[in-house]
Formats: structure tokens, sequence, C-alpha cells
């Protein structure tokens, strides 16, 4: 059976599952956020809750030289917390909006998180060893009386059960006035930009009492206001661009060499809109919820509501690929409407060789997009399809007519499980889907 | 006439998603406000274009008995802006007229600005959407007075299936009554009612009596939110204070709705606040929008920005706001 994102003999099997099996979800268990560090070795998510999760692949065994080492538990923290804007009255979530790891300097592990405010730089360092023979105080701390201190010694490290810290080491408060949808690490490793509806700014990761604004698509009269900012990203290696998305479904390429403040773009991407498929929802649909850069930083992808889009960075006028994710929900925009759905904002990622595309949908579906052979998959995170190593099934839905077996039609989809989020490992077949509270690691059947 | 069940019906939903995200944790999100004040516009767009053409019908029926009738009129309505306290510039019914697909070929400019001329202390706050209902309604203005107010009437009665009170404001009132039911606004809105209805009853009352009964039918078109006012006042107690007033009842020989009405100016007020907004089409002064500049500051929705206006405005909003 064919698959996707890899050669034709290519499948998708079940690897692992994180999180309660538990029917009744809590709120805060949902996650919110999926990334894959640098190597691959780190996994983080983050949920509504304001906790951030880190897993890391243990090595892979002697003893089973075939299996992708899993996924455990490093660290869990406590990144936000609840606040209270008292000067508006406003209650500021905790969610974590997004996670992005910076490169990797020392022994320890950086990332950046944030929620609609603030964002904070988080170490994740271990220990594994202790000093033990201090001089002035005892094993358990107390404090020796320096009468009784007759000579000196050397304190020795030993070792000790591992333990994972993570700490906060920046934290970057009070530039945002609307909500961050997202954060960026630019590739010269100094400097990262949050975005939220209406502003841009650029940071220094050491310098948290300044930003600098370099985009602001905040009218005069607020009511004037037609767009916002979506979503945007540094370019992998250009340190000087970067790309912003609206709501209107057009994305701003930015250099900033240009300007100090960026307002104008260098480039502008948009597609005419189809006349004949307009409807009251059209500017719904058509609002960018993700763009990625791709690895090599030719591309770009644009997630909205029904498709993804490939674009080429050198032509503006259109997307050089559009996927349809699932079109038959287009006839169902009213009742997506009014259950919110429609507002769903959907994520999407590029494999380690940017030649596929992952993004998620329904009924705990993910769409695989293969770039060069145009074909498609859909798979379901799902634990009765989990067996260990099992391979996953592709699955369709069936937009009219007679159903076949297997199918499921568009109006029995569950619309509360949602694939948001999705990560690629940045090297190896390996993808982290998120479903609601649980998380899915799938990887390539190793023949 | 599919499309404007429909599209009623989704701006019923809009106007509810856009209060519920005032309870929201974490805030307005502007960005799904936004995307919701949209499809509200290009409803309630789709929603006059389609009363427009079956007025447009119901106006010829009528047109060659009545128009000499009319015309006397259109000079008197064309001074009563200054009869009004008017808060809102011209720029707002220009707009309007270039507003696509809203035919403003019948639409004298004085008429327009009518529209926009609102007492302070009123429930609704002048939007595009009074300007096209009045627009429209200057058709029917031309027309005998009778067949106006009847194709008025037949708006709202298309949509509710019943006799409903003269709908000035076609898009705000049916939507506010299958909002009443949701009892989404229901309780807050009677609070803050009965305190602005009086004020814009009375002052609007006065205004709009001020210039005789021929003109009061016109007024009564142009004064959308005076109209809900004068509804509301006829289904809260029997006999209207003002003479004028009463005629203009008569002679719509309207059938209100009764209590439905009395809600339907804080959903007509949330319209206005959130049709108006975000979509470039002013029907403020700019002074209101540069507090709203330095509100917004501050805020982080539509709903915020409003609420800050009133605060430092006395204008049609604020009786919006209240009833918010």
């Amino acid at each position: 059976m064919a698959g996707v994102g890899g050669g034709n003999d290519f499948q998708w099997c079940f690897s692992q599952v994180k999180g309660a099996i538990d029917e009744d979800v809590a709120e805060a268990d949902i996650i919110s956020t999926v990334e894959f560090n640098y190597s691959g070795d780190l996994l983080a998510t983050g949920d509504k809750g304001g906790r951030v999760v880190i897993f890391q692949r243990e090595q892979e065994s002697k003893n089973r030289p075939h299996s992708r080492g899993e996924y455990n538990v490093y660290s869990t923290f406590q990144s936000h917390e609840p606040e209270f804007d008292y000067l508006k009255s406003l209650e500021i979530e905790e969610k974590i909006n997004k996670i992005r790891w910076l490169p990797q300097q020392n022994a320890a592990h950086s990332l950046l998180s944030t929620n609609d405010k603030t964002i904070k730089l988080w170490k994740i360092s271990e220990r594994d060893k202790k000093a033990e023979g201090y001089n002035l105080k005892e094993e358990d701390g107390r404090l020796r009386d320096p009468f009784r201190i007759t000579s000196l010694r050397v304190p020795v490290l030993q070792p000790m059960d591992l333990m994972v810290e993570a700490s906060p080491r920046r934290i970057f408060a009070n530039a945002h006035t609307y909500h961050i949808n997202s954060i960026s690490v630019n590739s010269d490793h100094e400097t990262y930009l949050s975005a939220d509806d209406l502003r841009i700014n650029l940071w220094h990761l050491e310098i948290t009492d300044r930003s600098f604004n370099i985009v602001d698509i905040k009218p005069a009269n607020m009511e004037e206001l037609t767009e916002v900012i979506t979503a945007a990203e540094c370019h992998p290696n250009q340190c000087n661009v970067f790309v912003y998305s609206s709501s209107k479904g057009t994305i701003r390429l930015c250099d900033m060499r240009a300007a100090a403040l960026c307002d104008r773009h260098t480039k502008f991407f948009e597609e005419p809109e189809d006349p004949s498929s307009r409807s009251f929802f059209s500017e719904i649909i058509s609002s960018i919820s993700d763009v990625k850069f791709s690895h090599s930083g030719r591309y770009m992808m644009t997630r909205d509501y029904l498709s993804v889009k490939v674009w080429d960075l050198n032509m503006e006028n259109r997307p050089v690929e559009t996927y349809q994710v699932h079109e038959y929900l287009r006839s169902k925009l009213c009742s997506l409407y009014e259950n919110d759905c429609i507002f769903d904002k959907f994520e999407c990622c590029w494999n380690g060789t940017d030649s596929a595309i992952m993004t998620g949908s329904y009924n705990n579906f993910f769409r695989m997009f293969d770039r060069n052979t145009r074909r498609d998959i859909t798979l379901e995170a799902s634990r009765e399809s989990s067996k260990p190593r099992g391979i996953l099934k592709p699955r369709k839905v069936c937009t009219g007519g007679k159903r076949k077996k297997d199918e499921i039609s568009v109006d029995s989809l569950d619309f509360n499980k949602k694939i948001l989020h999705t990560a690629w490992h940045p090297k190896e077949n390996v993808i982290a889907v998120a479903a609601t509270n649980n998380l899915y690691i799938f990887q390539d059947k190793m023949n | 006439m599919e499309f404007k069940v429909e599209a009623h019906r989704i701006m019923s939903i809009s106007l509810g998603k856009i209060y519920n995200s005032r309870i929201q944790r974490g805030g307005i999100k502007l960005h799904k406000n936004l995307l919701v004040s949209l499809v509200l516009r290009s409803a309630r767009q789709v929603y006059l274009n389609d009363y427009y053409q079956s007025v447009c019908l119901n106006a010829q029926q009528h047109w060659g008995t009545h128009e000499e009738v009319m015309d006397s009129d259109q000079p008197q309505s064309a001074s009563e802006p200054a009869g009004y306290t008017a808060t809102t510039p011209a720029a707002p019914a220009a707009t309007a007229v270039s507003e696509p697909g809203l035919p403003a070929e019948n639409t004298p400019p004085e008429l327009t600005i009518d529209v926009e001329s609102f007492t302070e202390s009123h429930a609704a706050a002048p939007t595009e959407e009074e300007e096209e209902a009045a627009e429209a309604d200057c058709t029917d203005s031309k027309e005998d007075k009778s067949s106006g107010s009847d194709c008025r009437r037949q708006r709202p009665s298309e949509l509710k299936g019943d006799d409903a009170a003269p709908a000035s404001s076609p898009t705000a009132i049916p939507m506010a009554e299958h909002l009443v039911p949701d009892n989404q606004i229901g309780p807050e809105g009677e609070e803050a009612k009965p305190p602005q209805d009086e004020g814009g009853c009375g002052e609007a009352d006065a205004v709009g009596g001020g210039d005789g009964d021929s003109v009061t039918e016109t007024q009564l078109d142009n004064q959308l939110g005076a109209s809900c006012s004068r509804k509301r006042r006829s289904s809260e107690k029997a006999p209207p204070p003002e003479s004028p007033v009463k005629k203009t009842k008569r002679a719509l020989s309207s059938t209100p709705t009764g209590e439905e009405e009395m809600d339907t100016a804080n959903v007509s007020s949330l319209i206005t606040i959130f049709g108006s907004s975000f979509s470039g089409l002013l029907s403020k002064d700019s002074t209101q929008a540069e507090a709203e500049a330095e509100d917004s500051e501050r805020d982080s929705g539509a709903a915020q920005i409003c609420c800050d206006q009133i605060l430092k405005n006395l204008n049609p909003w604020t009786t919006a706001i209240v009833a918010f």
C-alpha cells in the first residue's frame, strides 16, 4: 500500500500514546502546542493548564536494533499561571500558545514558551551529581558548628539519581497589548520575534526589558480594522527576513534591513479569490491559521481552514501547490460557524526533507501530502487503531452517494475530536500528533 | 427569500457569539470577533439587498398614486437635521451610499443625513444598516404613507410571520426577537432599557413631532431608533404622550409585538456597534474615533472599545453601551 513521506512501501505505524485514557477530558489537559527540538531527541508539549511536558527519546537499545527509541517523560513544569490584569479587568489565560526550542549551546536545553501575554525562556538542565563533604554544612544542609571543625576537606562529586530541573531564565513581559499568537527564533540565535494580533516585536534573548516593534498594523481608528496578524515566522537561513500571515489570507514577507519598522512589506503573497465560491464565510475560511517556512527556506506553507498551500518565495501571485484537506466541509460551513469549529486554527508542518507536509482535521484525522508523488493519505489517531507497532490504516471520508465499507460519512465526523497540532521529527519519519489531551507518536515501519 | 432567512439567522448567531465573547475566559479575542463581524456584515448586506428588492416591488405598485403627495414633504425633511442633535457626519451616509449592492440612486442625500442624526440618549446608534434602511425607506417616503409603512411592516412580518410593529430597523428588530428567546441579552437588556426608552422616546418624539404630521412619516422612516422607542412605548403603555407620535402611530396603524420589541433596541445597538466596527465604514465623528483609538490601546476587543467610549463620550453609543 503506497504511503506518504517516503518510498512506495512507506507505511506509518503506531508507536506510543501519552495522556489519560479517561473519556472525561479536563480542559487543562488539552494539548495546545507540540514541538520537536533541533535534534529530534526532545519533544515538548504545552497544554491549556500552562504546563510544559518534555519527552526525551531513549537511546536505541542494542537489544532491539530495529526499534527506534521511545519517548519518555523527561521534565514537567508549570510554565505559566493564570493572571489577572487589574487595569483592564481581564483574565490572562495560562494556556501555552507556542513553544519554540532554542539551539543547544551547552549541556542544558532551552526553550521559549508563551501564553497570551508573556514569553518565558526556560532552561532545562540535568543534574546527576551532587557535591558531598562540605566543610561548613552537613549533608542535610544544617550548618556545622565552626568550633567543631577540626580539619578541612575538599567536597567530592558523587553520582545521584538524574534530576531534570527547569528554571525560568528570562521573562519577556508587558510588550503585547493583544494576544500573542506566534513566536519564532531567528537564525542568528540571538533574537526572536513575537507576534500578536496587531504587532510584531523583535527581542534579544538576553534582554527582557526592551523589545523593538517591527510591524504595527493597528489602524489609527480601530473601527477601520480589517485584518489582523495570525502567524509569523523567521526565515530559517536569512536572519533579516520574516513573514507574517493575516486573517485576510495574505502573507507579507519583510526584510528588516529595509527599515526599522517593517510596515511596508517586501513581498506580498495573495491568491485571488475564486468568485464562484463566495459565501458568507469566505472571509473566515481564507484566514490563515499557520505559516511555516520549508527547511530549505525556498518555500513556505500556509494553512487556511480548508486547504494547505505551498508558496514559492519567488512567486507572489499564487501558490505553487494547493492541497485540499477536507473540502467536503465546504458545504457545511454554516453549521461549523454555529458550533465555532470554523474558527479552529489548524497548524501544518514539513517533514525533514521538505518532501511531505502534514496537517490535522476532524474526527482525529490527520492528513499527509507527498509533494513529489502528489499522493495524500488520511490517518486517524485513536486508541482503537493503536496496537503496538500496528500499521495505520488509511481512512476515507465519504462525501456523498453510497458509503463504502470502512468509509465514514461527513455527518458522522466528530467535530470535537480535532487535531490542531502536529509535529514532524526534523530528521526521521517520526511524527507527533496531539489529539485533545493525548499525544500520539507514529513512526515509519522499519522493514 | 431563502437568502434572507439564512442571512437573518446568521446575523443572530453572530450577535450571540459577539455577546458570548465578552464573558469568555482570557478576554475578548480580537481575531475571532473581527471574523464574526465580517460575517455579520456580509449577512446584513444580503439581507438588506433582499429586503430592498422586495420593497422595490411593493413600491412600484403604489408609485403612481401618491408620488405628488410625498414630493411636498421632501424639502421639509431636508431641514430636519437642524432639529436633531446631529452626532454623526455625512461621511457615513456617503459610505453607505457607496456600499455595494445598495441602490443609491433614489436616495436624496438630505434624507440620508437625517438617518445619521440621532438624539443623544437614543438607544440605537446610527450605522450603515440604518442608512441602508433609510435609503430603502426613502423610496417608501415617496409613496403613500400607509403604503410605505405597510412595506416596513411587511419586513418584520415576513420574517416573524406575524403583524409586527413597524420595524424601521429591519435587521435589528426581527433579529432581536430571535435572540430574546435565547435569553442571551434579555435580563441585562431589560434592566437597562427602560431609562433609555423614556429618554429616547421623549426626545426623539419631541424632535420628530415638531415638524408636523406630514413629515412625521419621513422622520419615522429615518429615525430607526426613534421608531424603535416609539414601538416600545406603545408596548409599554397605550397612549403615547406626544400627539405627533400618536398621529404617526395611527398613520402606521401598527400592531406592536409588545414585550419582544422592548428588548430589541439593545440588540439593535449591538448590531450597530459590531456591524460598523472593523468594517472601515465610520459612523461616528473623528473625535469619537480618536477616543476609541486611545481606548483601544487599552483594550483587546470591540466590546471593550465600545465600553470605554461610553465613559468618555456622550453620544448615541452611550445608551448602546449601557444597553450592552
